[in-house]
């Protein structure tokens, strides 16, 4: 490769401020800091004194509030980040952004914010007590950060490090990946499973994609949603904005959620189910379907004679005698009657075992008590849906499955996309168009016999064990378990954890059962938080290390999809970081690795110098600043690299370095309809109702614990036994609490301003809050028919106690026809005890606004994903007046 | 060249109710926290399960026959050529009788001296974390995401004591921009533009669908129009 | 369940009690400067203390209403913009020329009234400055009926019988300041104009402009409550949110106490004025002071209470 223009730039010198080092990388990306012009903010100014006002620069960069990762622009003018806009270049969000990224404004200049590193003083530890938090250099936080890893890996106990990862970028494979393992620890816990790992499942288990789908809007002509509100939430948010009033337009919309969400106000029917008998609904449409005979016969295909025999409550012979023409036809024009398969199935698998091990009994009249919809309702929405045919769209979210018992209400839903063969069609629901970065390369032979031995311990997280399946992509074992961490801890089983870095992560209030977090954190010895905010994990951190904003103040790359596109966007610090920040996930590990080094362990930093260099350059990174870039370039290099044999291929071919960070984005081609059929990565490379990929993975799970698939099945607390564990089916909806002791069933849902559990101490979140259907601005409702509030003799806005078996919270009631009765919902994302002034009522004393939901919700798992059930209605409540 | 008569249709069909409109309007006019010149009436109707949400967008009407122009003593309220109701801070006295008068509830009165949060000097935690004020210090600006191009026709932030209100971002539209809300629509629910050219978006949109306006019997003529139904009529 | 409606408005009054005291001390002042120009110009020698009592609280009153309006100002240093510009559409505009004008020719006219041997320009007599200034007296008088009457959003001022109210307000509110300050300065002060107990022989007039005026303000109230009663929707749910709030109040201290006791102490001590009888002093200066209460207390509803936020439902008609 030839050296660019752009190389004698690339080398930043040691102390150039961060700044510099951006300009020098050939950007020109900020202005200058110098001179700011005098702003006479409070005094009018006239048109000769405001002439030629500074409109600054649009600069590329990507949002991660939500996970839809948008590829956004940033408006700088002086230094400062004033306006946000979609990167017009984007073809996933085709330059539109939601709400969020405009509220990132107010989190990069939050005046809460860690400012530089933070020593705990006070030994003790607990929400209320004082960390007594002293500030500290980097190099002491990191010195003291390396000899705790000398410390553990001297007592061979350096398996009990942790990283906990949250929100993260691409680069993460330095810090959470490599460098863990490096240093000879198997714990890399990320969030995922607290997140949406059963969604996951369902798609998996039945076309084999262990990942979100997307969704061909544009060609749709039905769409389910499945807990799914994506005007608020999931994945491509600004995309599904834009093309909503189109959808609407072009097709029918239903919405199933027990609450009326954004996209159900905006829908032509909304199904009110009874949290967490998503199963049972979908079961009963699928009933519908098939003995409507409203199948899409030309995907999954149909009767040999063509004659219906799907009748409830009847079971089909999969072979038959059959005398009619096309039956001959089937049997090659044997004479004698002999057994043929009755059905001939195309591109899926295990339709008619579907239906006699499941279906023939689930009518809409069964399904009308359990799941709370009216049966017509079910029918007619069912071939409404049906009719639609592939460009029928089942949109699974979490809500949906993120319970107890969710795993087959996930597969149930998915699989109505196999009865419509909407699956990888036109107007259906796909998968993702090929991108073309790559992770760190290979880190083997930077391992020391303390790593490999540190290594072969199992995971903290008691993944694989025989009641935690946790069954990603078919491998028992594989899946995270993330909320169990808190209990692993506190039981030292497998072994107690003697040191975490968290970044980007607050398990303290994000994850269900929070209080076992603040538990386990404050028996934790050490503790390292890497975070923008002193949030509720941050009060139990040794050390605390300021975390530069994602948006606007680090470099990064992430892949997702929208609209039919993958897209790889940048993350560009596009203004002088506000706090005393480095990049947490290359930086920090480089930082860590050098203080290693200096303490004869120089395995890390030589991995990093050794097997990274610049691609333009050629150079090995000499500091931390580089090292990023390295990696950075190296990892996308074959979007902006024209000497890459993958460069132009799969998408945008962008002609070099400073071109991609101008334009921020790399989009791929256009998703291809149709490549998957018969090509599925299941077992039987079709579309499976009768799952032979799971049928492979529980007996696998079974066989290594020596027990039976049905033991699987007891210890994962589902109820069925038998063939059933094969095929979506219903299992009742698993509640914690006693009915009578706590009448209502509690159910969260998503704000279209949170930025996941962040954006609640921004000023703009609190006084806009009332967009989120039924909410208040600056207030944490819980959510009650009117029905219900009047029956208790309560009124609206009354401050009542909420508890559940778990815990109690004290919040504002709202009197809202938008809940089902019997039912009470709050938003997840406020009840922060601490992370700022804003988020909470009285920082200081630890008072929350509003109430934490983790604090009520029981930690549960859906075990076959390793998922936190954290949907579904899972905890009970009771509702008085504090 | 023919006056131009600036209005704003909103399709509700279009509208998702996300409020990026209201929150952008923050940004690009450097509007106190709970003032809301881009605002919305949101709506629960009916008795479960057959509940309808609907989201109205609303922001300052420029009506035609303006009671807060009307109203104002010192003209600092007033019609301009191009159809805008616009204020002049500089002749503002702050009676907020142009307050009284509009029917709309668009028209804000900063008591206080606005962005108080970044001149406040207390610290979450002393020494670990910033103070609003230290930030304002660090970005370069009294209100750190500042917007100075809007100082090009009203105050960057209007002073205490006297009123505020939309002004169809008219130092947007000066350069031959849309305004804040208009842009920051991902729905593309907003449409901008002269009604005296039948060619821009609102006068076709207004074309093809029935317009509908705010408290019509008031008798103010507002030139934000609606269109459509936001969910099942 | 009845329609949930949300729409974040700025919070807490925009015209406060400041604004009440502007009004009703505006038109306690107006009211005065009536009753002086009349008892100076019509009355017995007798009478000319009051006169320069009432004549005093004119501009005084009016003026200190003016300095209540301008401490309520956002933006006072800012004020002479309403000379700088004309604005011929604003009733506040022209009411602040027309106070202007008032509070001169009131000051004028009291000045003479209280220094008669100064010697000033003919122009400044107080025949011209009290002829010139009934004219500003009644416009001040209908412009603080109309600052509100025109503020068509609010359904509670929008109306004719707010116009009549303030009239019949400054009349009964002026003639009731200047009566009872006369009362509570004769306790202190000797005025030379014959026996105390026999002041209010010769008013027997202006008692019954007094009864008349409360009983008159009765009736206007209740037109008033008609009107909006029976009248739009926006309008009846003022009225309901008004009487909701301030019902009570109203109805105890601007009715009640104010209007109707005031009225019966009236005409029971009707018979005392004249005929070689006089009312009691303490009785009289008790129904003024009563007077001046209701006078206050309906300004204070209507301007308040008229002030609390239109209904949403009427703020999210779509048509």
């Amino acid at each position: 490769m030839t050296a660019s223009p752009m190389t004698a730039h690339i080398k930043p010198v040691i102390d150039a401020s961060r700044r510099s080092v951006l300009k020098a990388a050939g950007t020109a990306l900020v202005a200058s800091a110098n001179g700011l012009p005098a702003l006479s903010l409070l005094t009018p100014t006239d048109a000769n004194a405001s002439k030629a006002p500074a409109t600054g620069t649009w600069v590329a960069t990507t949002c991660q509030g939500c996970t839809s990762w948008c590829p956004v622009q940033v408006r700088v003018v002086d230094g400062r980040a004033i306006h946000l806009r979609g990167n017009p270049e984007a073809k996933g969000n085709h330059g539109k952004i939601c709400p969020r990224p405009h509220l990132a404004l107010q989190q990069v200049y939050d005046p809460d914010r860690v400012r530089q590193p933070l020593k705990r003083t006070n030994p003790k530890k607990g929400r209320n007590e004082d960390p007594g938090f002293v500030p500290i250099s980097w190099d002491e936080a990191m010195a003291t950060i390396a000899d705790r890893i000398m410390e553990l890996r001297r007592n061979g106990e350096i398996h009990k490090y942790a990283i906990f990862r949250g929100r993260y970028t691409a680069l993460n494979d330095i810090l959470y990946d490599k460098f863990t393992k490096l240093l000879g620890s198997p714990n890399n816990i990320s969030h995922s499973s607290i997140c949406a790992e059963a969604e996951k499942f369902g798609a998996f288990y039945t076309e084999g994609y262990w990942n979100y789908r997307d969704y061909d809007l544009e060609e749709a002509r039905y769409i389910l949603c499945w807990g799914a509100d994506p005007l608020a939430s999931n994945r491509m948010v600004p995309h599904a904005i834009n093309f909503w009033g189109g959808v609407r337009d072009r097709a029918k919309i239903a919405v199933i959620d027990p609450r009326l969400s954004a996209t159900a106000a905006k829908a032509d029917e909304w199904l009110p189910i009874i949290p967490g008998e998503d199963g049972a609904l979908a079961l009963a449409m699928a009933h519908v379907i098939l003995v409507e005979g409203a199948w899409n016969k030309s995907f999954v295909g149909d009767f040999v004679d063509g004659k219906n025999r799907f009748v409830p409550g009847q079971e089909i012979q999969p072979l038959q005698t059959l005398a009619s023409a096309a039956a001959a036809t089937a049997t090659n024009g044997a004479r004698d009657p002999v057994l043929v398969p009755v059905f001939a199935e195309k591109h899926t698998h295990g339709l008619l075992a579907w239906w006699n091990l499941e279906l023939k009994d689930r009518t809409p009249e069964w399904a009308e008590p359990i799941c709370g919809i009216p049966a017509a309702q079910i029918r007619r929405v069912a071939l409404d849906f049906a009719a639609a045919g592939s460009r029928a769209i089942s949109w699974l979210s979490p809500g949906a499955c993120m319970q107890v018992r969710g795993a087959y209400a996930a597969m149930a839903a998915h699989a109505l996309n196999g009865l419509v063969g909407s699956v990888d069609a036109r107007g259906g629901v796909v998968t993702h168009a090929p991108t073309v970065t790559r992770s760190a390369p290979a880190h083997d032979a930077y391992l020391d016999d303390i790593a490999k031995e540190g290594l072969k311990r199992p995971k903290i997280d008691q993944r694989g064990r025989l009641e935690f399946p946790a069954m990603a992509s078919g491998r028992p074992g594989s899946g995270v378990l993330t909320n169990r961490v808190a209990d692993a801890m506190l039981a030292k089983d497998p072994y107690d954890l003697k040191m975490i870095i968290a970044y980007w992560s607050n398990f303290a209030f994000s994850c269900t059962g929070a209080q076992r977090w603040e538990e386990a954190l404050s028996k934790l010895p050490f503790l390292v938080h890497i975070t923008t905010n002193a949030s509720e994990t941050t009060m139990f951190a040794d050390i605390v290390l300021p975390a530069p904003h994602q948006l606007f103040e680090r470099w990064g790359y992430v892949n997702n999809k929208q609209n039919l596109h993958s897209y790889t966007t940048l993350n560009v610090p596009v203004i002088k970081p506000v706090a005393d920040v480095r990049n947490e996930e290359t930086e920090v590990p480089w930082l860590l690795a050098e203080k290693l080094a200096e303490r004869g362990f120089d395995l890390p930093l030589r991995y990093f110098k050794e097997m990274f260099k610049d691609p333009e350059t050629g150079q090995a990174p000499t500091n931390a600043q580089e090292f990023t870039l390295c990696h950075l370039k190296t990892s996308t290099r074959a979007c902006w690299d024209k000497t890459d044999p993958n460069w132009g291929k799969y998408g945008d071919a962008i002609d070099g370095w400073e071109a991609f960070v101008r334009r921020g984005v790399w989009n791929s081609k256009r998703f291809t309809y149709g490549q998957r059929v018969d090509r599925f990565p299941t077992v039987t490379k079709k579309f499976e109702f009768y799952s032979s990929t799971l049928k492979k993975a529980l007996e696998e799970h079974a066989a290594k614990h020596k027990v039976t698939v049905d033991e699987v099945m007891e210890a994962t607390k589902y109820v069925c036994r038998g063939e059933l564990a094969f095929v979506p089916h219903f299992e009742p909806a698993l509640r914690h609490g006693d009915p009578q002791e706590f009448p209502f069933i509690f159910f969260e849902h998503r704000s279209r301003l949170n930025r996941e559990g962040r954006s609640q101490n921004c000023t703009w979140y609190q006084a806009h809050k009332n967009c989120d259907p039924g909410d208040e601005n600056w207030d944490d409702v819980l959510k009650m028919n009117p029905a219900d509030v009047a029956r208790l003799g309560l009124r609206n806005g009354d401050l009542v106690r909420v508890t559940s078996v778990q815990g109690s919270i004290v919040v504002r009631l709202k009197a809202w026809e938008g809940v089902r009765p019997g039912t009470v919902a709050k938003c997840y994302g406020q009840g922060h005890w601490a992370y700022g002034r804003v988020a909470t009522k009285d920082f200081a004393r630890r008072l929350p606004r509003g109430g934490n939901n983790n604090e009520l919700l029981v930690a549960d798992y859906e075990r076959l994903s390793g998922s936190t059930a954290r949907h579904g209605g899972l905890t009970r409540v009771r509702v008085e007046r504090a | 060249m023919a006056k131009k008569r600036y209005a704003m249709v909103i399709d509700l069909h279009r509208c998702v109710g996300c409020a990026a409109c209201d929150i952008a309007c923050k940004a690009e006019n450097n509007v106190p926290v709970e003032f809301h010149w881009s605002n919305h009436i949101v709506e629960t109707r009916g008795t479960f399960p057959n509940t309808t949400f609907r989201y109205i967008p609303t922001l300052c009407n420029h009506c035609e026959n303006a009671p807060c122009v009307t109203n104002c003593p010192t003209t600092a309220m007033y019609k301009a050529e191009n159809g805008m109701t616009l204020h002049d801070a500089n002749k503002c006295i702050g009676c907020r009788l142009c307050q009284l008068a509009c029917p709309y509830g668009v028209i804000f009165f900063n008591k206080e001296t606005p962005h108080a949060n970044y001149r406040d000097s207390q610290a979450a935690i002393p020494g670990a974390t910033f103070s609003g004020r230290e930030v304002a210090e660090r970005a370069g600006a009294p209100l750190p995401y500042y917007n100075p191009a809007r100082a090009a026709t009203y105050p960057g932030v209007r002073p205490r004591g006297v009123v505020e209100k939309c002004t169809f971002c008219d130092h947007k539209v000066a350069v031959g921009e849309e305004p804040a809300c208009v842009t920051a629509c991902p729905a593309d629910a907003r449409l901008f533009g002269d009604l005296n050219d039948p060619e821009s978006k609102p006068a076709q949109a207004l074309a093809r669908h029935r317009p509908r306006v705010l408290q019509r019997d008031k008798g103010t003529q507002p030139h934000v129009f609606y269109i459509r139904e936001y969910g099942k009529a | 369940m009845e329609t949930e409606l949300i729409l974040t408005l700025q919070r807490g009054l925009i015209w406060d009690e400041r604004v009440v005291g502007d009004l009703f001390l505006g038109g306690v002042g107006v009211g005065a400067f009536l009753f002086a120009f009349l008892l100076w110009r019509f009355a017995e020698e007798r009478y000319q203390p009051l006169a320069k009592v009432a004549a005093v609280i004119a501009p005084v009153s009016v003026s200190a209403g003016l300095g209540l309006l301008f401490w309520k100002l956002g933006n006072k240093l800012n004020v002479h913009q309403m000379m700088l510009n004309v604005s011929p559409t604003s009733v506040m505009w022209w009411g602040a020329l027309i106070q202007g004008a008032f509070v001169t020719l009131s000051a004028l006219f009291a000045f003479r009234l209280l220094f008669p041997h100064v010697r000033l320009p003919k122009v400044l007599s107080a025949s011209v400055t009290g002829v010139l200034g009934v004219p500003f007296a009644v416009a001040v008088g209908i412009y603080h009926g109309l600052l509100l009457a025109v503020l068509t959003s609010h359904p509670l001022w929008a109306s004719g019988p707010m116009i009549v109210t303030s009239v019949l307000l400054f009349t009964v509110t002026g003639v009731a300041a200047s009566l009872l300050l006369y009362v509570v300065l004769r306790s202190f002060v000797r005025f030379d104009t014959g026996p105390s107990d026999t002041f209010a022989q010769g008013l027997k007039p202006v008692a019954w402009v007094l009864i008349a005026g409360a009983a008159l303000l009765l009736i206007t109230l209740f037109a008033w409550w008609v009107d909006l009663r029976f009248g739009s929707i926006p309008a009846r749910l003022a009225l309901q949110a008004m009487l909701a709030e301030y019902g009570i109040m109203l109805a105890v201290f601007g009715i009640g106490f104010g209007l109707v006791l005031p009225i019966v102490l009236g005409v029971l001590m009707l018979p005392r004025f004249g005929d070689g009888r006089t009312p009691s002093a303490a009785l009289v200066g008790l129904a003024c002071l009563l007077l001046l209460i209701g006078g206050f207390t309906i300004r204070y509803a209507a301007v308040i209470g008229g002030q609390l936020p239109t209904p949403l439902s009427v703020m999210a008609t779509l048509s």
